[in-house]
């Protein structure tokens, strides 16, 4: 059986080795380290029922999973071999060394194809507490499916700043009010570690997708389970705060506890036009629904996220949108939500703190 | 959501302080003790729609929701002599409140039949708040006792109370069917073969286990009603019913979901279903209008690669 840091050790080689030669160790093809966030819904939330969602899904995928360690896999195909870390059975990390676009295909083919797994979905004020020196940015705000209309003045912008003070120029435009609403952070790239301990350049991106471009693959490891870490208690969080859970009194009655989740877009927009394009059950929101004009510009929709199969019910007015989440409901749907809200809608896009 | 719901979710929203709706009874110290409680009175049970309650001073507030102008004078009279002890005595009373702690009945109705429904208190002798809502508004008004305070709520936005509670037992099938056809999609997505109505209808009203065994075959009834509709409509080739018998609770068939399509194929499968049902529940359904898309200049293939980004 592999350890873990003999895993780890493999991958800082290959990050350190040129692409095309052979294999680090026997294992991991050289070459940048790309690693993916998947949340996933295990029947049994421990290393079995882990064990038991990876399989099926590689099935499916037609991968052939093979156990290197305790919680660590390998996926093979005829194009490359990835690697699933399920230390922890909800949030799963997957590793590749081979070209992104091939992760990223398989990724998305995964939970296309399996309601139980998600990728991460992280709102701008989590992105930007990635660890280490932040040197780069990017916003790649698009609104074209949610805004459109020639009146909008800016509905699709893209900015990739590389310097020592990305968040002076976040800063910068978040108090232009034309550009306010477009400061979604879509990737930040960091030099993470120090001299003691080692150094890494890792590159984080909105939907749980990292990058780690050179030095030790260890300190950048480190780095993403911390992030991981955050957002797994953000994820939590929602759900203990967000869920609307009935329970039957003793005798008779039944209590109803839950907050509703507010979302407050920092600005007005066509209703109409946002929930005409919101609800056409294609990524990246994968919300299907059948919309109800109740007044004047509100809006409601009893929603089936897509991703999961979980049930939802959105209620919009210009200004807000009201979520109640059902007591199934998982947390990452309201991640989701927000993160691409901040996207494709308004930067500004927030929960609101009562 | 049914309307005639909508003063039941005001008390709820007013008694949640999550920044959804106003949240006066909240800022007031009241806390859900329980809805669709069973209460005893001198003058007989009443079921509440609502029980708040709050400490120091006690007291506790029991909420009956009314849609229309009309109330029921035996009702009302149940709910106006009802106090701690009779609470405590069908184990109603929340266990914190003092065992004395004052009960006041409180109607909760839309704006526009206040007037109506202050009247005919009045003409029943029965001194008792009265809470209006409308879209955007809520007002609380009349005789309160220590601890009860009146108020108006008059602000943007104009938006009615969430909808935590959507439908119940008495609500008209047009509003059950939109929740089922959710739960039916949900079960497409997850590619469950069957759904189970009985398992439907207690995630469609949350309060299934309280009731009755009559309402619960009057609402098993409507959601048959529902999915037999669909069935032959909208969802005809995609659902069947199989109604049960003795021995097999009624269900769903799930023949067909956009779920088993190849990935590019899936969203256009689940918006033509949309569309379909969207004719079926008598909304307008379709795709935003077309747009001048804005062009990026990565759509130009300038030939800048960016190897680091994820």
């Amino acid at each position: 059986m592999l350890d873990r840091q003999d895993f780890l050790n493999s991958l800082t080689k290959a990050v350190g080795t040129a692409p095309g030669g052979e294999l680090v160790d026997g294992l991991v093809a050289p070459g940048t380290v790309k690693t993916r966030l998947l949340e996933a819904h295990p029947d049994e939330m421990s290393p079995d029922g882990a064990q038991a969602l990876l399989e099926t899904t590689a099935v499916r995928l037609n991968l052939k999973p093979r156990q290197l360690g305790d919680e660590l896999w390998a996926l093979a195909s005829a194009e490359q071999t990835m690697f699933v870390d399920t230390l922890n059975p909800r949030f799963w990390q997957l590793h590749a060394t081979g070209p992104a676009d091939e992760v990223n295909r398989v990724v998305r083919k995964a939970v296309a194809t399996e309601p139980r797994l998600d990728t991460g979905w992280l709102p701008k004020t989590l992105l930007r507490k990635l660890d280490g020196h932040h040197h780069h940015l990017r916003m790649a705000f698009d609104a074209d499916d949610l805004l459109g209309g020639r009146d909008q003045a800016v509905r699709r912008t893209r900015v990739r700043f590389e310097g020592e003070a990305p968040d002076g120029l976040l800063a910068l435009l978040g108090s232009d009010p034309t550009y306010a609403g477009t400061t979604s952070v879509t990737a930040v790239g960091s030099r993470v570690g120090d001299a003691t301990v080692g150094m890494a350049q890792l590159v984080a991106d909105y939907r749980g997708a990292f990058v780690t471009a050179a030095g030790d693959f260890e300190v950048a490891a480190n780095a993403i389970w911390r992030l991981v870490d955050q957002y797994e208690q953000f994820v939590r969080g929602l759900e203990a705060r967000y869920r609307v859970v009935y329970e039957p009194l003793d005798g008779e009655g039944l209590t109803l506890d839950g907050d509703v989740a507010v979302l407050d877009f920092g600005r007005e927009v066509d209703v109409e036009r946002l929930v005409a394009g919101l609800f056409l059950a294609k990524e990246p929101f994968r919300l299907w629904a059948v919309p109800r004009q109740v007044d004047d510009e509100v809006w409601t929709a009893d929603a089936v996220d897509l991703h999961v199969g979980q049930p939802l019910r959105l209620e919009f007015s210009p200004t807000q949108l009201r979520v109640i989440l059902e007591p199934e409901t998982c947390g990452n749907t309201l991640a989701r939500l927000l993160t691409n809200l901040q996207q494709h809608l308004d930067a500004r896009t927030g929960l609101i703190a009562a | 959501m049914d309307p005639r719901l909508l003063p039941l979710n005001a008390v709820l929203a007013l008694a949640h302080e999550d920044g959804a709706w106003f949240h006066e009874l909240a800022d007031q110290g009241f806390r859900l003790h329980s809805i669709e409680l069973k209460v005893q009175s001198s003058a007989g049970i009443v079921v509440a729609d609502a029980v708040l309650y709050r400490l120091d001073p006690d007291l506790v507030l029991l909420c009956e929701g009314k849609s229309g102008r009309n109330l029921e004078e035996e009702q009302a009279k149940k709910y106006a002599v009802a106090d701690a002890a009779a609470l405590r005595r069908g184990g109603s009373l929340p266990v914190d409140v003092a065992q004395d702690a004052p009960v006041t009945p409180l109607y909760v109705v839309m704006n526009d039949v206040r007037a109506d429904v202050e009247a005919a208190l009045q003409g029943w002798g029965i001194e008792t708040p009265v809470l209006s809502i409308d879209r955007g508004f809520a007002r609380l008004d009349g005789p309160c006792p220590d601890g009860l305070e009146q108020f108006v709520c008059d602000e943007p936005p104009r938006t009615w109370p969430p909808g935590r509670i959507r439908v119940d037992h008495q609500s008209p099938v047009e509003e059950v069917a939109e929740l089922l056809v959710q739960q039916i999609s949900a079960a497409q997505a997850q590619r469950q073969p069957v759904l189970d109505l009985g398992e439907a209808a207690s995630r469609i009203y949350r309060a299934w286990p309280q009731l009755s065994q009559s309402g619960r075959r009057d609402f098993l009834r409507k959601l048959k009603a529902c999915a037999r509709h669909l069935a032959g409509g909208s969802l005809k080739g995609v659902i069947r019913l199989d109604p049960g018998s003795n021995n097999v609770p009624p269900r769903i068939l799930i023949e067909r979901t956009p779920a088993d399509r190849d990935t590019r194929g899936m969203p256009q499968a689940w918006q033509g279903q949309a569309r379909r049902v969207a004719a079926d529940l008598g909304r307008a359904g379709g795709s935003p209008p077309e747009e001048d898309v804005q062009l990026s200049l990565d759509d130009f293939d300038l030939g800048e690669a960016d190897e680091a980004d994820p």
